[in-house]
């Protein structure tokens, strides 16, 4: 059978054709936002990490750094050591801010402050705060914040490329400490090119029994909270593939029952079933591809209103690449022969003349 | 060319057929002849394998038909099938109804049958849009071409008036004659019927010589 065949059979099945295409639309991109919001979570704090620190040390056996206390005295010690380049500490807490329910408040040593790239102002002093550009419009009172019943001066408003440092606050260690009861969520160094990073990470393991001690990248491959997101993400997606196949099997069955009479004639002149199923599959892939692209653009489009909502603060951002194009697009087609197999295959075991007769 | 050996079929617990048995020579023109009910579809569709009986042996072109490897290139090049209700796929045109299935090698004929069955000129019209006897025509035109060596046709002019009924019937006669395809006609018809070459009777199931 021809391709010309395939493109009218799809033509003249208008409701079916635009059900398994609205159907895919949905899923593709439901599996497209929920992976790429997921993974655009992980991206913007892992770079947050990795932009100040070659190594990483937090209190040992705790799953989250939100709750992670790490003594800064440590830190002088820490300095010491050959190959050290910069020690910085870093609290990472959350706050309500006026009328926003949750903003994220980073207490951050003073060499850490250049990497909030100031649009107005000045870095913080005690009692003062920065605030990240995409919060500060929505701010009432744009000259100080009231953060955990204690009045801070805005002292100037930064941008950052991380959607979670561009929607939070950023004072400075001491201020952060008494709001949050804690030294440091963790301390952050960065080496030599040169250094041996395995021998600087055991000299500081050696320190103190109470600290964990990781490299960046190490501790961003194992961190707890990325692999829940993860996994949460890849449930939802695959939620989002089972409904989209079961949807495209309802559908291919309706469709299939249909169009017994037309397989069960096309059986009597001798098409054979192989080649049968193949036009379905191709049916199935031509408005898969029509619905792989729509999905794709409307998840771009989605993603970008999403990270231009104000209200988002920027926390929520995803970002589509190749990788990502290519497992979903896998993912579509999967759903497309599957959805179509069981269906097709199941009705063409009967005998042609039982398919004329049912199909009438 | 067609030998079949005690064929009964039931559709549950009713038996269409029992113990048909049956020999049908290269060439023939047969009608099987018998009221509503009386199992000829059901022998139609054994015959051109379209069925498989729930017990019996059918034997086509020196083959028995549970030997065939691959049944639908079988019927592909041998058999060619005319429906009651014409059944053309809608969204088709005559000509890619007709070429559905068909060899390349025969491509180059389907004009000349076009002509010789008289709807040449409906080539590019979709089924809807031509008469119930233009699609019968269309309809034997895709059972005639990949020229088969047996042709199966079931009440062919059960959905039409007097005069597109003789037509149907004409030309099938001389299709079986001048192309010596063997031709099997199941009608209910006695009169067209009588210019068969030989004439079987159904009747509950069973079938017999027809006086």
């Amino acid at each position: 059978m021809s391709f010309i065949t395939i493109f009218k059979a799809i033509q003249s099945n208008k409701i079916k054709t635009a059900l398994i295409y609205l159907s895919l639309v949905v899923t593709i991109t439901s599996i497209f936002l929920i992976t790429s919001i997921s993974h655009g979570i992980i991206s913007m704090y892992s770079t947050m990490l990795k932009s100040d620190g070659d190594i990483i040390i937090t209190q040992a056996k705790i799953s989250d750094t939100f709750f992670s206390n790490v003594d800064t005295t440590i830190m002088t010690q820490i300095k010491q050591i050959k190959g050290v380049q910069k020690v910085s500490a870093l609290i990472v807490g959350a706050s309500p801010v006026e009328n926003l329910p949750i903003i994220a408040i980073y207490g951050a040593s003073h060499n850490m402050y250049s990497r909030y790239k100031l649009k107005s102002g000045k870095y913080p002093e005690a009692n003062e705060v920065i605030i990240g550009s995409s919060i500060y419009n929505q701010l009432i009172n744009k000259h100080e914040v009231d953060i955990a019943n204690k009045k801070f001066i805005i002292s100037g408003v930064f941008r950052s490329d991380i959607g979670f440092e561009n929607g939070g606050v950023v004072m400075n260690l001491k201020d952060a400490g008494a709001i949050f009861n804690k030294s440091a969520s963790m301390i952050l160094v960065d080496i030599d090119i040169s250094a041996s990073m395995d021998k600087i990470i055991s000299q500081i393991q050696s320190m103190n029994s109470n600290i964990d001690v990781k490299s960046t990248n190490s501790f961003v491959d194992n961190y707890n909270q990325f692999k829940i997101i993860n996994k949460s993400s890849l449930i939802i997606s695959l939620i989002a593939f089972i409904m989209g196949l079961i949807a495209i099997a309802s559908i291919m069955s309706v469709t299939v029952m249909q169009r017994r009479d037309e397989f069960g004639i096309m059986k009597a002149l001798g098409i054979s079933s192989k080649k049968i199923v193949f036009s379905i599959i191709s049916e199935g892939l031509i408005i898969g591809f029509g619905a792989f692209i729509t999905a794709y653009l409307f998840s771009n489009i989605i993603l970008y209103i999403i990270r231009h909502i104000d209200k988002l603060q920027g926390y929520v951002n995803g970002e589509i690449d190749l990788t990502l194009v290519l497992y979903v697009f896998i993912t579509t087609i999967m759903m497309i022969i599957f959805g179509s197999l069981v269906p097709v295959y199941t009705a063409l075991k009967v005998d042609p003349v039982t398919l004329i007769q049912r199909g009438n | 060319m067609l030998h079949v050996t005690n064929i009964t079929h039931k559709y549950a617990q009713d038996t269409a057929l029992e113990n048909i048995n049956l020999t049908i020579k290269e060439g023939e023109f047969v009608a099987i002849v018998g009221k509503s009910g009386s199992g000829k579809s059901t022998l139609l569709s054994i015959l051109s394998t379209l069925l498989k009986p729930t017990q019996g042996k059918l034997q086509l072109l020196g083959k028995m038909s549970q030997d065939i490897e691959d049944i639908d290139e079988f019927r592909r090049k041998n058999i060619g099938f005319i429906f009651q209700f014409h059944y053309l796929i809608n969204y088709l045109t005559v000509y890619e109804n007709i070429t559905l299935a068909i060899y390349n090698e025969h491509k180059k004929d389907v004009d000349s049958l076009l002509k010789q069955l008289g709807i040449y000129k409906l080539k590019d019209r979709y089924p809807y849009e031509i008469s119930g006897g233009q699609r019968q025509r269309v309809a034997i035109a895709r059972a005639l071409a990949n020229k088969p060596k047996i042709v199966f046709a079931d009440e062919p002019t059960g959905n039409l008036d007097s005069q597109n009924s003789d037509n149907v019937f004409e030309m099938l006669q001389i299709i079986a004659k001048q192309q010596n395809v063997t031709v099997i006609v199941a009608t209910h018809d006695l009169e067209q019927a009588q210019s068969a070459d030989t004439i079987y009777e159904m009747n509950d199931g069973h079938i017999s010589n027809y006086n």
